[in-house]
């Protein structure tokens, strides 16, 4: 019969049925009650903020939003901060769990580009009553406060903004007899021309199927006149032949661009494979610290035939969905607003650049030779909050857009019009 | 004998009480038979609190307009056949019906020849045979998400691929084995085979075990020479565990999605976009949950018929054995 009894087996198999079946309701019971963020009325004990970002990816980072928060506890004794940091591509889909389970964070620092989609879909709380009063608020350079608004309402406050610029390699220039970087689309075209060899390429710039790619082209659409609701004119055609042009016909950018992101450009940079790059103050880190190329240099990016331009980027601190408590959470941005808290630690921590006019003239702004130029470009950097809160799917379009003609996929003229039609109905209509 | 009262009585009492038993023994019975079922029926509720919920719950939201904001709870609109209208009308999403399509049947039809050979070749008896054998687990034994950054560091136009096939002058001009249209969907084929022989060999070399010695010899004696004896006697013993490791392999390429997303992520331009790719981005990226489902329900149906067709074959590969 076996070690058990037939009524022992039977006494068994029910208890373990039991069991489990306990296990499961316990399991299944957490996910279903409707816990939000974990900030508690601060009637008494200590009042819990949630804190998520992306800046762990660097130690100056990583030193200077832990220095904040600890700064803030020690001045506000009864609120602590849970700090969570993810890297890039893992917060959003880590955020949009949250979301999806009104499970939020309290406060984030979330990319500006991606506000107007959150705040469509209700992951953010609006924050339009705390700032229509606040003084600070009239303080911030209009393009910058554009990207944390959306139907006049007010979804974040920006704290760190940057833009593209192009770094070159003084070295390969001096070698290849070239005294000043280009200014202009047809000098970086003869420039990178002359700049191509066997060894390094003359131009690197990402034109990834993603965001990055989408990002990097809005520049160029923009230098050439045209923009996301115009793509189609002949603008639009004229900056896609532009990139055509330096990728397939000259060869100055390797058809690798394809598949770079911001990281491998910076990597193909400093090691003397790319003369130039189109690349964001992120990089600074990787790029000073380089061992082989050591006398580098950045500049505007060229103009367009209707000048210059480039596209905004820079984060902002947001309210979750699911705080309770967001006069607390608000406490704490205002906090972080003040410059004599967060100045330095945002300027070079995070390496970031001016935000606000009250900002001008800061000790603590020079945080590197590359402030000056940045801080130029972002002045004339334009947000991507005006394209409405389907961004998200008029960024594919731009991606497929580009891609399908740097592939050779399809001619330039046929692909502007194919993404103007995909996009035109996903334009903030009226 | 003749029937007295007292022995109707008897037997009347008898037949009450053995109906009492046999009552006791079929409620006995019936206990041990479900005893079994009681032992199973934990994973049962496991199993279908993880896959019967949520693929119920997919079928649902691909005939909903599901956003971020009303993803698990909240009102969702109705919208029947819309999303499956859309993605039948994208020209991307034929394409990636394509590109799965070639993707599978091509990287598991190589896979399952080259895998064959080497198990022919290891099911031998040579000095350092098992050695060799298990050195070919260690790409199975990789995480793919590193072997798939690797190779995309290796196949990049300034690789270590193409550096070697230039010093062997194979090529003058580097390839851009990634970013190029024509090239890319043929190499994460090639990644794929890398990945995924081991497992068919393990499968096979397991299936040829079982294969008798004797026969072979047998067959040696009467005069057939190797590919008679492979085509006549290893084939045929071969067939169903053949046939269980293609399904499986099939299944496993046709869902694939970190290899393709990390080397590519679907492009250059869509050439490398499959329907897993495709449903990724379109509900991650883009935030169309309803869309994303619908094109998940279609891997899932294409995924479901391969697995009938693997229980299929192992009942096949049951009745030979």
């Amino acid at each position: 019969m076996g070690l058990l009894s037939r009524r022992r087996r039977w006494a068994l198999a029910v208890l373990l049925l039991l069991a489990i079946t306990a296990g499961l309701a316990a399991c299944g019971g957490s996910d279903n009650s409707n816990t939000t963020g974990s900030t508690t009325k601060a009637a008494s004990g200590p009042t819990t903020i949630t804190w998520w970002d992306y800046f762990g990816y660097s130690p100056e980072g990583n030193n200077a939003i832990n220095g904040m928060i600890a700064a803030y506890e020690k001045s506000h004794p009864g609120v602590k901060i849970k700090r969570t940091s993810y890297a890039y591509p893992d917060f959003f889909t880590k955020f949009n769990q949250t979301v999806a389970t009104n499970h939020t964070p309290d406060i984030a620092a979330m990319d500006a580009g991606q506000i107007p989609s959150y705040a469509a879909q209700g992951a953010l709380q609006d924050m339009t009553k705390y700032v229509s009063n606040w003084p600070v608020k009239s303080q911030f350079f209009p393009q910058v406060l554009d990207q944390v608004t959306v139907q006049d309402k007010t979804y974040g406050v920006p704290f760190r903004s940057n833009s593209i610029v192009l770094w070159y390699n003084k070295d390969l220039f001096k070698q290849a007899g070239i005294s000043t970087p280009p200014q202009t689309w047809d000098e970086l075209r003869a420039d990178a021309k002359k700049l191509t060899n066997g060894q390094h390429s003359g131009i690197c710039f990402p034109a990834t199927k993603d965001e990055v790619g989408a990002f990097m082209f809005e520049s160029f659409l923009w230098q050439s006149g045209s923009d996301l609701q115009k793509i189609g004119d002949p603008a639009s055609v004229n900056a896609l032949n532009y990139v055509n042009t330096l990728v397939n016909v000259d060869k100055s950018a390797p058809k690798s661009v394809l598949q770079w992101s911001w990281d491998d450009i910076a990597a193909q940079f400093t090691s003397g494979k790319c003369a130039t790059m189109m690349n964001g103050p992120w990089v600074y880190g990787a790029v000073d610290s380089g061992k082989k190329v050591k006398n580098w240099g950045v500049a505007k990016l060229p103009t367009g035939p209707a000048g210059g331009s480039a596209p905004l980027g820079g984060e902002a601190w947001v309210i979750g969905k699911s705080a309770k408590n967001p006069d607390a959470v608000w406490k704490l941005i205002q906090w972080l607003s003040d410059n004599n808290n967060s100045f330095k630690p945002i300027m070079s921590g995070l390496q970031s650049f001016i935000v606000r006019k009250d900002q001008q003239g800061l000790a603590g702004a020079d945080w590197s030779s590359i402030v000056p130029v940045v801080s130029e470009q972002v002045k004339i950097a334009r947000a991507r909050s005006a394209y409405g809160t389907n961004y998200n799917q008029i960024s594919t379009a731009v991606q497929n857009m580009e891609q399908a003609v740097l592939t050779g996929q399809t001619p330039a003229k046929d692909a502007a019009s194919q993404a103007s039609g995909q996009i035109k109905p996903l334009l903030p209509q009226g | 004998m003749s029937r007295t009262a007292s022995d109707l009585a008897v037997w009347e009492r008898a037949r009450r009480g053995g109906e009492r038993r046999s009552v006791a023994v079929r409620l006995r019975r019936a206990r041990s038979a479900a005893v079994p079922y009681l032992f199973v029926a934990p994973v049962l509720l496991f199993l279908g609190a993880l896959l019967i919920y949520p693929v119920v719950l997919n079928i649902i939201m691909s005939f909903q307009d599901r956003q971020l904001g009303n993803l698990i709870s909240g009102p969702a609109k109705w919208v029947g056949t819309r999303n499956y209208d859309a993605i039948f009308h994208d020209p991307v999403f034929k394409s990636a019906v394509v590109h799965s399509v070639l993707y599978t049947v091509i990287s598991v039809a190589i896979q399952l020849v080259i895998a064959l050979m080497l198990a022919l070749f290891y099911s031998r008896h040579f000095r350092g045979a098992r050695l060799f054998r298990s050195l070919f687990l260690v790409s199975y034994a990789i995480p793919i998400v590193v072997s798939a950054q690797v190779f995309k560091w290796l196949l990049d136009g300034r690789g270590m691929v193409n550096s070697v096939l230039q010093s062997l002058h194979l090529q003058d001009q580097p390839q851009y084995w990634l970013a190029d249209t024509r090239l890319a969907l043929g190499a994460v084929i090639a990644v794929q085979l890398w990945l995924g022989i081991p497992f068919t060999m393990v499968n096979l070399l397991a299936g040829l075990s079982t294969i008798p010695d004797e026969l072979h010899e047998a067959a040696a004696i009467d005069g057939a020479n190797a590919w008679r004896r492979f085509w006549d006697i290893t084939w045929p013993l071969l067939r169903p565990t053949a046939a269980a490791a293609t399904i499986l392999s099939l299944i496993f390429a046709f869902k694939n999605f970190d290899l393709i997303w990390i080397a590519t992520k679907g492009g250059p331009g869509n050439a490398t976009t499959t329907l897993p790719t495709l449903a990724y981005q379109t509900a991650f990226e883009q935030f169309l949950f309803g869309r994303g489902a619908a094109i998940l329900n279609l891997i899932f149906a294409a995924c479901f018929v391969l697995a009938l067709g693997y229980i299929f074959s192992l009942r096949r590969e049951e009745r030979v054995a």
